[in-house]
């Protein structure tokens, strides 16, 4: 009863032996997406933009100036306030879901 | 969180979007200043975790039917079609994103002469751009625009 099953190709231990994938890990992961999206979406629209044009799709500063048409100074501050209320928001959705 | 007012440029510190004078200020007054290291160590991780989100990779396919769509003059015609139509909010305001999107695609694919790549980041911006001016609903945000896009592509084919 002991010995892992066997298939066509090896038994499972076999298989998955040298795999990294881990269903919790999976499970955090998803977890995780739906935080960020969910502080994401606190964020009043010109925050987000900066941020999600900085942070996730790796924009420079002149880049998002010319896309959002504002001097590199607004992106500057848009960027930094946009992770403080990001930090915020993470932290008010962790604090929810503790008491919860 | 008041009364440093080094706070503001840490963002841009951690950027590397400062200029070299106001690097130098921020590498001098760091090692004497625990509340803004601590600062600057919440703003890492912040960025860090928003740089974890999952991007999705935009579709071959739909680059070339964007393409063939571009050249055949649809994107213009939806576009103004969709803004002509009274109350036609909904319809109009994805047409024009999109329009915009392609717009910008066929430029940048014309000036770099790079077919094969997949500018992901213009699409984004675009639909941010549009975004940041209250056109598309706030509820969508960049990285969700290749999924729309692809979305839109499955429910036109399927039709």
């Amino acid at each position: 009863l002991d010995a892992p099953a066997a298939t066509e190709s090896g038994s499972w231990d076999e298989i998955l032996q040298g795999t990294d994938w881990d269903p919790a890990d999976f499970k955090l992961q998803q977890e995780e997406d739906q935080m960020i999206q969910q502080a994401l979406n606190t964020l009043p629209v010109t925050f987000r933009t900066a941020v999600v044009l900085c942070d996730i799709e790796g924009l420079s500063y002149e880049r998002i100036s010319e896309i959002m048409v504002c001097p590199i100074g607004t992106v500057r501050s848009r960027v930094h306030q946009g992770r403080v209320l990001m930090r915020k928001a993470f932290e008010e959705i962790g604090n929810r879901g503790k008491t919860q | 969180m008041t009364g440093h007012e080094e706070w503001q440029e840490l963002s841009a510190y951690i950027d590397d979007a400062l200029s070299p004078e106001e690097r130098s200020r921020l590498d001098a007054h760091l090692p004497g200043c625990e509340d803004c290291r601590l600062e600057l160590a919440a703003l890492r991780y912040t960025k860090k975790r928003l740089a974890a989100t999952p991007r999705r990779a935009f579709p071959p396919e739909l680059l070339s039917d964007m393409e063939q769509r571009w050249d055949a003059g649809v994107w213009r015609s939806n576009l103004w079609a969709g803004v002509l139509r009274p109350n036609s909010y909904r319809r109009w305001v994805p047409a024009g994103a999109i329009a915009v999107a392609a717009l910008i695609l066929g430029l940048w694919m014309k000036l770099h002469h790079a077919e094969d790549e997949l500018p992901i980041e213009l699409l984004a911006a675009a639909h941010s751009r549009y975004s940041a001016e209250g056109l598309i609903p706030g509820d969508m945000v960049a990285s969700n625009f290749s999924a729309e896009l692809e979305q839109m592509h499955h429910h036109e084919h399927d039709d």
